[in-house]
């Protein structure tokens, strides 16, 4: 079998990571991009040192590319649906701490810019609530106390779990665009969902933490 | 004669007075709650199983109206204060879990005053299966075998379905490999990493047998 040497090459580094995930991906028409697709290169790392070669395959009228690696606490990943990757992603420092994990003294720190963040929290008590709120950097952090000062009194008659003095910080996670979409975008698309005119770019930054 | 009039005048006025007290609400100018946000659910709308509801609040936290909704519905929101841009949107959804309820309240901070949401059940995908028809046997020789990582995680043969490989054994540096043969699929990719380096070729054409 005849092997073909990689047409061009990309050479990422991850000094501090402690597990890497490159996967490189082809579409011909009529494929769903949701599925995996044809592997054109798909490589797991586990020593965090150092990624080679990457590669690139033509013939295909879709590429997807995705990058991800992790850390203790957090990981990032790099995806984009198009082309195939013309550069070296650059990736910068995550938010890594939460302070004060209490939804009603919510505090976090964070050292990127992003388009909008999901923070997770629950109930560990009760076990039965998942509260998702989605927010641009500017409201979440640190004043996410001032989202919500009381439920309304039925609900929380109804639902004990609603005690804002139980719900505490789960995990939370933040998507960074590359092309011009905004946070007013997003919620305009969450609000349309099917019929929204402008929707979020095939290609971003993602960052999850916990 | 006239001093015996006055008695009679100030009962007069204080009944007039008690009169107006009780009419007082009709007098004064009376604030009518408006409508800052429109919330559309769509007749085939599935949110939560037990019940939904929405509510709002301020940017500083305070209650602003909430309500239980069901498909179909028009939910007004509204408030006898103005509400300005960047107030924040809940939706509650109760479903049953383990035989107690279970509640997912997904929040969006920064929600513009004076428009609407509509809550539909996403689009489906677009989703081509794929079928399998047969199964094609595909002998490896010469595999550089590398300690960092095993050859059955190193080895892929994708199409459509992403990695179609179904077993694999290694004898020494040949590796046997048993791929799974698509109704929608005419090539193969064959790729793997060698010292971190991506390799790959096309298998053409690929029918069953070997």
């Amino acid at each position: 079998m005849d092997l073909k040497q990689v047409e061009k090459e990309f050479t990422l580094y991850f000094t501090e990571s402690i597990y890497t995930y490159i996967g490189f991906y082809g579409y011909k028409i009529g494929d769903d991009a949701a599925n995996t697709g044809y592997i054109i290169s798909e490589r797991v790392d586990n020593d965090g040192n150092m990624f080679g070669g990457f590669g690139e395959i033509n013939g295909f009228d879709l590429y997807r590319t995705v990058i991800s690696f992790k850390q203790d606490n957090y990981s990032r990943t790099y995806y984009k649906l198009g082309s195939a990757m013309e550069y070296n992603p650059y990736f910068g420092q995550p938010l890594t701490s939460v302070s004060k994990p209490l939804i009603a003294d919510f505090s976090a720190m964070v050292g990127v810019p992003y388009l909008k963040s999901s923070i997770f929290f629950d109930n560990p008590a009760s076990g039965d609530l998942e509260w998702e709120v989605v927010s641009p950097r500017s409201q979440v952090i640190p004043e996410l106390k001032f989202m919500i000062k009381e439920v309304p009194t039925e609900l929380k008659a109804k639902y004990p779990s609603l005690n804002l003095n139980e719900i505490s910080f789960n995990h939370g996670s933040a998507v960074q665009y590359m092309d011009d979409f905004t946070y007013k975008d997003f919620i305009l698309y969450r609000s349309n969902i099917n019929d929204a005119v402008k929707r979020a770019s095939n290609e971003y930054y993602y960052y999850e933490w916990e | 004669m006239k001093y015996c009039l006055i008695p009679i005048i100030t009962v007069s006025i204080s009944l007039a007075g008690c009169g107006n007290e009780d009419a007082l609400p009709e007098i004064l100018p009376k604030t009518l709650p408006k409508t800052f946000y429109t919330i559309s659910v769509d007749p085939a709308y599935t949110g939560g199983m037990i019940e939904n509801w929405v509510f709002a609040t301020d940017s500083n936290g305070e209650l602003l109206d909430g309500r239980s909704f069901i498909p179909g519905d028009e939910v007004q929101l509204e408030s006898t204060t103005e509400v300005k841009n960047n107030f924040n949107i809940h939706f509650l959804a109760v479903d049953q879990r383990s035989d107690k309820p279970y509640l997912t309240l997904t929040t969006f901070n920064e929600v513009d005053a004076n428009g609407s949401w509509k809550l539909v059940n996403p689009l489906p995908e677009n989703h081509t299966e794929a079928n399998v028809t047969g199964e094609v046997q595909i002998k490896i020789l010469n595999y550089p075998d590398q300690s960092d990582v095993s050859f059955s995680d190193n080895i892929k043969i994708s199409g459509p379905m992403g990695n179609q490989i179904t077993s694999m054994t290694m004898s020494g540096t040949t590796v046997d490999v048993a791929v799974a043969l698509t109704d929608n699929n005419s090539n193969l990719i064959l790729s793997f990493s060698k010292y971190r380096h991506a390799y790959y070729t096309e298998i053409m054409a690929p029918v069953s047998g070997s």
